[in-house]
């Protein structure tokens, strides 16, 4: 086998054992890497409904055949588990030296399994592992550990850790890496926090073996240089993810009060020019030639590296308005390790609530000094940071009083960046994220806007919708690789199928990379049924308040406008029935059979039959 | 007629500013403003150009009023 190592290094925190296993050919051709191994290893290996925070679980670390190989943006890792936010399958991916070094070491996948009985500090060096005590950084912040791991492993090492939201089972805890990266939306940093897993360190020697070494060198150079120059000429990079905001605000997409409001007149006040301007340094995953990261001094003079969504959400929804306020939230979760879209759609679900009188507090839209003590209670889990800390969905039943109709969010995660109140392509992407709310599988507002009338509920937007979610949520999270090469650049697609045949010698085209993509999609949904086999095509709704005409805007070019509830019902049905799904959204006994999923099926439980 | 044109993104840097009003005689069109302001190639340059948020052509006729708004063609991060 070529390209992929076949080797997964199997880690027990209880006992603290790990042993080298192999995988076959066969596997690594069916689901080639990332987020296909983890779904199908998750699947085989945890029984249905194990607590996600219990040992059971199995925090995964998955690559892909060009991880680690000096090609556009190949610096990311898979992260992944049971959710703890969600309940069904989970992941995230992340800028990493992990993902060279644990290649380097010889490994495609690392599965974590058990818990540690102290804070523990894993140590990967080639084909030796270590358990370290980590309880000089345990209840220390993503800054201070890393800085304790570099003081410690050197900077020649990938390492990824967890702050206090991981440590204390914040249900949207993230992984951290380097200095800006993050990780794992649907609460992964919590999985290592329940094991006493406070940071992975791996440090690989070896060489990656790879079918055509030349021409892979040859093909990575060309691909990074490309990149390098498109970038300098359409200049995306200067204001990089947070050009959008404007943009949004202008289109009538930006979420504003909890997603109440679509605009707002003092967006430019932390828009993309003015993140420009702000700059003082930038900082971006390995392998990357033309770094995002974006980075500014927040409120106390405290580098804070600033994206689209974490703007969008802790300064847009949350009305804050000065881009050092916003900067102190995204750095303070940063440090606790909280998702930034979870934790700001969090806050304003929060504010929202007291405002409509679903519960009472303190806290209101504007109010970042209070943002920031309420952002430390629930890294903390004090007070109410206590009911937050498990995410809107969780909070709102506790407060009651209808306020599940305004929690944004899907399957129980937040939603990204995006208001679709009047948007219903973008607002089925979100439905029918895989894991939950996340711009990552598929995101046609452009489209939507640009390329058809935006109040269609039609099978072009459906088509769209499966398209984007075969790319963005299938080959980039399989494939293990950043997607804005294509996605911004506009980069050839058929790159990829040439790196991948550098490395494993394998042709495949981009329909076999769409059917794989397929069979990640399918099991993960047998992933969820397996969960609950009373899963009904709710699940894939987004929140009440998107279908409330109350909740229309009262002025501006979308006033009046809402999304209907039964045309969305109609094109879930459309959207099911491109993918080979009955009316539950669960694949058909058909669909199964030509995705290659007959044996996952068996496990399924005789109530949860599929159609 | 008045129209305002907006910029979005890196296009700021190059054309020296974010937003203007331009006069523009009666039957002007988007291309009469692409030609004004030197941006025949932007589709190459993956940028899009919409009216009052919706989509526009350039033979479209412009209207008094009318906000062009020129962007990098977002794809979501
Ligand atoms: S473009 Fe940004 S997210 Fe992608 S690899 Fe580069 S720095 Fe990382």
């Amino acid at each position: 086998m070529k390209g992929w190592l076949g080797n997964i290094l199997r880690v027990n925190l209880t006992d603290k054992t790990f042993r080298k296993e192999s995988f076959s050919e066969e596997f690594a051709k069916k689901w080639i890497g990332g987020r296909g191994f983890a779904t199908k290893i998750l699947y085989d290996e945890l029984k249905p409904g194990i607590d996600p925070l219990g040992p059971e679980n199995k925090f995964i670390v998955a690559l892909g055949p060009i991880s680690g190989i000096p090609a556009p943006n190949t610096g990311k890792a898979v992260v992944a588990a049971k959710s703890p936010l969600t309940g069904g399958y989970g992941d995230g991916n992340m800028g990493t030296y992990v993902s060279i070094h644990l290649r380097k070491a010889g490994y495609d996948i690392l599965i974590v399994e058990g818990k540690a009985d102290s804070p523990t500090c894993l140590y990967i060096k080639d084909d030796e592992v270590e358990f370290l005590p980590a309880d000089e950084i345990w209840g220390k912040g993503t800054y201070d550990s890393q800085k304790w791991l570099y003081e410690k492993f050197g900077k020649q090492v990938g390492a990824m850790t967890i702050g206090q939201g991981g440590e204390n089972l914040v249900k949207f805890a993230i992984v951290r890496s380097l200095e800006g990266r993050a990780g794992g939306r649907p609460g992964m940093g919590a999985v290592m926090g329940s094991k006493n897993l406070k940071a992975i360190v791996v440090k690989g020697t070896k060489d990656i073996p790879v079918a055509d070494p030349e021409k892979m060198r040859k093909d990575g150079k060309e691909g990074m240089k490309e990149a390098y120059q498109t970038d300098k000429k359409i200049g995306w990079s200067k204001q990089a993810t947070n050009g959008v905001l404007a943009w949004c605000n202008e289109t009538n997409t930006l979420p504003v009060r909890n997603m109440r409001k679509t605009s707002h007149p003092d967006a430019w006040k932390i828009d993309g020019q003015r993140l420009d301007e702000a700059r003082v340094a930038t900082y971006g995953c390995p392998n990357c030639t033309f770094h995002c990261g974006i980075t500014i001094h927040d409120s106390e003079k405290r580098e804070s590296e600033l994206d689209y969504e974490n703007i969008g959400l802790l300064g847009a929804s949350l009305e804050i308005f000065n881009l050092q306020d916003v900067g102190s939230l995204n750095y303070l979760c940063d440090d606790y390790g909280l998702d930034t879209i979870s934790a700001g759609d969090v806050l304003a679900f929060y504010a929202d609530a007291i405002d409509h009188g679903a519960t009472e507090g303190d806290f209101k839209f504007g109010d970042a000094k209070r943002a920031i003590e309420i952002l430390g209670m629930i890294a903390k889990r004090e007070g109410v940071g206590d009911i937050l800390a498990d995410g809107s969905y969780r909070a709102a039943l506790k407060f009651g009083n209808n306020s599940l109709d305004y929690a944004m969010q899907v399957k129980g995660m937040e939603i990204s960046a995006y208001n679709c109140k009047f948007l219903p392509g973008m607002a089925l992407a979100f439905g029918t994220s895989p894991i939950g709310a996340h711009h990552k599988e598929s995101w046609v507002i452009t489209y939507e806007i640009s390329e058809t009338p935006r109040e269609a509920y039609s099978q072009q937007k459906v088509d769209k919708i499966i398209e984007l979610q075969r790319i963005r949520g299938g080959l980039f999270e399989f494939i293990v690789s950043c997607r804005f090469p294509w996605v911004e650049l506009g980069m050839d697609l058929n790159i990829y199928t040439k790196y991948f045949k550098d490395a494993t010698g394998i042709d495949y085209t981009l329909d076999d990379f769409w059917k794989i993509a397929d069979r990640i999609y399918s099991l993960m949904k047998l992933f969820w049924l397996r969960e609950d086999p009373d899963w009904d095509r709710t699940r894939d709704y987004v929140p009440e308040v998107w279908f409330d005409p109350a909740n229309a805007d009262k002025e501006g070019p979308i006033a009046g406008k809402i999304l209907e509830k039964d045309k969305y019902d109609e094109m879930l049905t459309l959207f099911y029935d491109a993918r080979g799904w009955d009316d539950r959204g669960i694949p058909t006994m058909e669909t199964i059979k030509r995705l290659d999923l007959e044996e996952e099926a068996k496990s399924l439980p005789e109530e949860a039959k599929l159609k | 007629m008045k129209i305002t044109v907006v910029f979005i993104g890196s296009l700021i840097n190059k054309m020296r500013f974010s937003e203007k009003d331009y006069i523009l005689p009666d039957n002007s069109t988007l291309k009469t403003i692409i030609e004004k302001l030197g941006l025949e190639d932007y589709k190459k340059n993956r940028k899009l150009i919409l009216r009052n948020g919706k989509p526009i052509k350039e033979d479209d006729l412009l209207n008094d009023g009318d906000r062009i708004v020129i962007s990098h063609i977002y794809s979501g991060g």
